[in-house]
């Protein structure tokens, strides 16, 4: 039988010069604890995890469908209840304008939450335009052309830088609006 | 370990009909997705996620507990903005992939483990997702996958020729552990021993490797720079 050393070819040896002494008890232990971690996952163990995800970047398993149903349903649920909560408030409003359709007081209430509503507009649209990202904006093709222009020639470069420029721009406008920036 | 599943190396023949009905139907769907249809959205992930999750996220996040958080986590986003999303001519993918690829950046920076994949290298795929011109699910998941089995290779290269088959034989291929010793004419306990010496030889070549190096060190250019055994 063949040590750990003897695995290592000598010509290779000298290209990384590997760990060629006899294993201590703490290297015999900590491989211990390797073998018994890649048989069972529960144990936690650094080089395990390294070895698995390395497997499961060459090859990666396919996801339960059972799981993935379970995933769908909780971001399904889940944003349903987001919705549910922000849908209360203006759900409040409105039993307050139906109790609030006495003959003397219907017009002070009608102007009362007029007021409240349109304040509340103004204060979400002020929120929506902090939240989303900044777009960029229509400027000149100036800061783009540092170095003078030749008297003739040339002129398909410019366009295509200015092409570029501007495709990059559009793309960021794009991303921006998705959300996904 | 699950033993490893193969992995289809030709894209499927779709004609240029159906693949326009089927991007038709999506369009649809997506449409109806942000007029509030819930089963629209549903349908939408249910097409795209258990790519997205087999192609991205695990193969990124090196566990299978962290790529259903991050699956969760990109759901979330998704049915949050779908309002946002702008219908274009390759479908619903690369926005998906997108977001989830932003969300695995986030896990990957918190994360102080080495693992295959690097938070930088992730934040390029990031950037590289709103330069490059978007492609269809496909496409894009046979690109993933190769990119994945590169890095890995990659890997296995900066370490000792003798470190990686040892890797190879008993993570890769999945062989049983006294099979590889018996190959490897050693001891199961001294097989053992050579696989943790691998292990910690990967982990510092991983550790050390510069985004630079990753990025342009390919298989075929470090073996070449290395003496054969």
């Amino acid at each position: 039988m063949k040590t750990p050393d003897d695995m290592l070819d000598p010509e290779a040896a000298g290209a990384d010069l590997p760990d060629l002494s006899e294993p201590s008890e703490e290297e015999l232990k900590e491989a211990e604890a390797l073998r018994l971690a890649l048989e069972d996952p529960s144990r936690a163990n650094e080089g395990a995890d390294l070895l698995r995800a390395l497997s499961l970047a060459h090859a990666p398993r396919p996801l339960d469908d059972a799981a993935h149903r379970r995933i769908v349903d909780q971001a399904l649920a889940r944003a349903a209840k987001e919705r549910e909560a922000r849908a209360k408030p203006a759900r409040g409003v409105v039993v307050r304008m139906a109790f609030g359709a006495a003959a003397a007081l219907s017009l002070a209430a009608g102007a009362v939450l007029f007021m409240q509503t349109s304040r509340s507009l103004d204060g979400g649209a002020t929120q929506a335009q902090i939240a989303a990202p900044p777009l960029v904006q229509v400027r000149s093709t100036a800061p783009l052309f540092r170095e003078p222009f030749e008297a003739r020639g040339g002129t398909s470069a410019r366009i295509d830088r200015i092409a570029m420029a501007r495709a990059e721009d559009l793309r960021e406008n794009r991303f921006a609006r998705w959300g996904v920036r | 370990m699950i033993s490893a599943l193969p992995w289809p190396t030709l894209l499927p023949v779709v004609s240029s009909a159906d693949r326009d009905v089927s991007l038709e139907e999506e369009r649809l769907l997506v449409a109806r997705a942000q007029a509030g249809d819930r089963a629209a959205v549903g349908e939408l992930l249910h097409r795209h996620g258990p790519g997205l999750y087999r192609s991205v996220l695990l193969p990124r996040l090196g566990s299978q507990a962290a790529a259903e958080d991050a699956l969760a986590e990109t759901y979330a986003k998704v049915v949050e903005r779908i309002d946002r999303f702008t219908w274009q001519n390759v479908g619903f993918y690369p926005w998906l992939r997108t977001v989830a690829l932003r969300v695995a950046l986030d896990q990957l920076r918190a994360r102080k483990r080495v693992l295959v994949w690097e938070a930088d290298d992730v934040a390029r795929e990031v950037d590289a997702a709103s330069t490059a011109t978007p492609v269809e699910q496909a496409l894009s998941d046979r690109r993933d996958r190769e990119a994945s089995r590169a890095r890995v290779e990659a890997a296995l290269a900066r370490i000792h020729p003798r470190y990686a088959s040892v890797i190879r034989m008993r993570v890769l291929e999945e062989r049983p552990r006294e099979d590889v010793a018996r190959e490897l004419e050693v001891s199961p306990a001294t097989f053992d021993v050579l696989l943790h010496r691998a292990v910690a030889a990967l982990k510092k070549a991983l550790t050390e490797a510069s985004p630079a190096d990753a990025r342009s060190t390919t298989p075929t250019t470090k073996a070449q720079g290395r003496r054969s055994p």
